[in-house]
């Protein structure tokens, strides 16, 4: 069947006939009654006659009218899925098949809509973000308003005005997400809403779209110049329009997230910066310009401009390695950390300065700003220096104990040696003819001179374990440590018939010859002070005491009173002074070996006659 | 009789030197001491050396001499046309490895560490007949 409908009004122009079924198209140039239309009709149109397996067409005549033909095939045989309806929901996504029935249902009025949407853009809306975003929305066509405002009511809140001053008062009662305004408005057109919107602070980085039904390249970029995020152009579809929205909803959503997260860090490095007293400048080396500065002034005297009145500040021993540290993050970018001392161009004090810099590179990779933080250091380089000084004093002290030790037991060596040699020959020389007097009196001598050796001999050990020049600390392996030490004593230990009882030994940090002092010390102490009526017995074991090994080396010996525990411990410390040789340096010497290397020394008794126990700890190897 | 053998002595201590003679008797060596007590002395009986003073057999040198440099001396005596073969015994009291380790760099032939003990003072004089030629 053909369906013909004819009139006599203004006619279209000929190249306008191929886009007349297309959607939201309106033919330029109309001189029709009024201007209301949406250039849905025909697109509607054509669509139901497609649906119904039939063709439309137009021709027209400018000024003496058109004429629009539908045909229809007859029956239902080319109509292959009536009654189930399949058809339709192979069409498309949920929201393309929304923008047209509400396409549709813009034909019926507003109250008999309640039923169109609810399904799937709802949900869809309320999944992606908790709250909805609200759109401002201004169009003078009551169709179109009406239309628009149901396709975003789905997603969004909308307020809908009819002119751009009901909107404008809109928009500052209560700020919405977005505006979306036609452009030919009565009272305030979408240009000057859009001017006032972005003079207002509240409203000046809103979203705003243009709408227009008007096509024209000129009117796209007066609408973008004017400050517009998009335009457009009618005819557009539903789906284009939604995701336009959608896109510049997120994107004022990120922004807003963006400005919020860079708020934050700033407010965070201003309370970083204040609590340690420092303060951020940027530089552009481009123009040798400071771009910003915290309050400058306050450390250099006066405010800073270039990086030359930087310069003119610093010292000039400081200068050539901070300017080049300078150029060189200026090449190559990366970051650098100096310090430099400046003098005060208002008072001419001098102070420290610690700057810490980092090149921020444009897209091209260049860099095109330098950033950095300035804190005055001075009270913490004072104290530095105070400790450096100190410490070098103090290196200086200890050399000099050291070198006095040794030229001290050096030169008193000397006399002793001379006092020793010459009685040896006194006694030659008189010979046979010698008193037994004279004879037990040299010896006496001789005892003293042997005795003297001794301590000299061992505060020079003493003094010498200060210094840990000879050998860097390394692992050693106590075993071996004890093999050393237990060579040195075979004689003594084969005299006293002692009973010697070794478990296995770990490695430790130290030095292993040293250790084996240590070891020889407390051996040759637990030999020495051994019972008259029983053989010595002596145990060396080790445990395991956490962060540090733990040797015990047990005796059986005459033991002491536990108040002596610490007291033994000390230079020339003897208990024994009458009964037992020796020098009292045995144990501080191990002392002070142990402590060397980080560990401690002590001694357990259980009283006089009960045997002690000796003890050390040391870090293990691994550490 | 055979030519006498020269030992310069560098050495501040008069009862060290008596027992170096002791030695070199016991040792029954015709010899001649060439004696300087300070580190003047010393540089100066090295440059008479070739210029009236003939070339010594062996050197005997102490470390800690009033007046010079230990090393300083040692140079110098090495620097010597007559003297850079020269065998030389350090003779000191000093057993710090700080001593022996410099003295090391100057080739030479015995560190003797004076003992305090008579009898092992007199081995010097066995010494210094192994190094003479």
């Amino acid at each position: 069947v053909e369906l013909s409908v004819e009139d006599t009004g203004v006619g279209i122009p000929e190249h306008e006939l191929p886009h007349l079924f297309e959607l939201f198209y309106l033919v330029e140039g109309t001189r029709g009654r009024t201007n209301e239309g949406t250039g849905i009709g025909l697109a509607l149109v054509q669509e139901l006659v497609k649906l119904h397996g039939g063709t439309v067409t137009a021709t027209s005549q400018l000024g003496a009218g058109s004429q629009f033909r539908v045909c229809l095939p007859f029956g239902t045989s080319h109509l292959p899925v009536l009654r189930s309806n399949q058809a339709r929901q192979l069409n498309s996504t949920a929201v393309h098949a929304d923008a047209y029935v509400q396409e549709a249902l813009r034909w019926l009025p507003d109250s008999e809509s309640a039923f169109s949407f609810t399904g799937t853009s709802d949900s869809l809306a309320a999944s992606q973000s908790g709250a909805r975003s609200h759109v401002l929305l201004a169009d003078d066509n009551a169709d179109m308003r009406d239309y628009i405002r149901r396709l975003l009511s789905a997603r969004y809140d909308v307020t809908a005005c009819s002119n751009g001053e009901e909107a404008l008062a809109a928009a500052f009662a209560n700020p919405p997400d977005l505006v979306l305004t036609d452009v030919m408005m009565p009272v305030l057109d979408g240009f000057g809403l859009l001017r006032e919107l972005r003079r207002s602070d509240r409203t000046k980085t809103l979203p705003i779209l243009l709408l227009s039904a008007r096509a024209g390249e000129e009117s796209r970029v007066e609408g973008l110049d004017a400050g517009a995020d998009d335009y457009l152009v009618k005819p557009f579809t539903a789906r284009e329009m939604l995701a336009r929205v959608e896109a510049h909803l997120s994107l004022a959503r990120m922004r807003r997230q963006a400005d919020q997260a860079r708020r934050l860090s700033e407010v965070r490095l201003g309370l970083a910066l204040e609590a340690t007293r420092m303060f951020a400048w940027e530089w552009d080396p481009d123009k040798d310009e400071v771009v910003s500065a915290g309050d400058m002034a306050t450390v250099f005297g006066s405010a800073l401009h270039s990086a030359g009145d930087g310069f003119r500040h610093i010292h000039p021993d400081d200068l050539p390695a901070h300017r080049s540290k300078l150029e060189r993050l200026k090449r190559e970018g990366g970051t650098y950390r100096s310090e430099f001392r400046i003098r005060r161009s208002d008072t001419g004090a001098t102070s420290w300065l610690e700057e810490h810099a980092a090149g921020i590179s444009d897209e091209s990779g260049r860099i095109s700003r330098i950033v950095g933080v300035i804190a005055d250091v001075t009270e913490r380089k004072i104290a530095e220096e105070e400790l450096h000084r100190k410490n070098e004093e103090l290196t200086k002290a200890n050399r000099e104990l050291e070198e006095f030790a040794y030229v001290a037991s050096h030169d008193l060596q000397e006399p002793l040696r001379m006092i020793g040699i010459y009685t040896q020959l006194l006694l030659r020389t008189i010979g046979s003819q010698a008193s037994p007097n004279v004879v037990e009196y040299a010896g006496f001598v001789r005892k003293g001179v042997q005795r003297m050796e001794e301590l000299i001999k061992d505060l020079l050990v003493y003094s010498r374990i200060v210094h840990p020049e000879q050998e860097a600390p390394c692992a050693a392996d106590l075993n071996q440590s004890l093999d050393e030490a237990l060579s040195v004593l075979r004689v003594r230990l084969e005299e006293t018939g002692a009973n010697l009882v070794r478990h296995p030994l770990p490695v430790v940090w130290g030095d292993q010859r040293q250790i084996a002092l240590v070891f020889q010390n407390l051996l040759s102490n637990a030999l020495k002070y051994g019972k008259t009526d029983v053989a010595p017995r002596i145990e060396i074991q080790a445990e395991n005491g956490g962060p540090e090994w733990v040797v015990k080396v047990k005796d059986n010996g005459i033991g002491f009173h536990p108040r002596h525990a610490q007291w033994i411990f000390g230079l020339f410390r003897r208990l024994h002074k009458d009964a037992y040789p020796g020098t009292g340096m045995g144990l501080a010497i191990s002392k002070r070996i142990v402590e060397r290397y980080g560990g401690r020394v002590w001694a357990e008794s259980e009283g006089e006659g009960k045997g002690a126990i000796f003890c050390f700890s040391l870090p293990p190897a691994n550490q | 009789m055979t030519e006498s053998v020269r030992i310069f002595v560098v050495e501040d201590n008069p009862a060290d030197v008596f027992l170096v003679r002791q030695a070199l008797q016991q040792e029954q060596l015709n010899f001649q001491l060439f004696l300087a007590e300070d580190g003047d002395a010393a540089l100066s009986l090295l440059e008479q050396v070739g210029k009236g003073v003939p070339a010594p057999d062996v050197l005997l040198l102490d470390l800690n001499l009033p007046g010079v440099d230990g090393p300083e001396l040692f140079q110098r005596v090495r620097q010597h046309p007559l003297c850079k073969d020269v065998p030389i015994v350090v003779f000191t009291s000093s057993d710090s490895p700080k001593d022996r380790a410099w003295t090391s760099d100057f080739q030479i032939s015995h560190y003797f560490r004076k003992p305090s003990d008579y009898d092992e003072f007199m081995k010097l004089g066995g010494i210094i007949r192994s190094l003479i030629r």
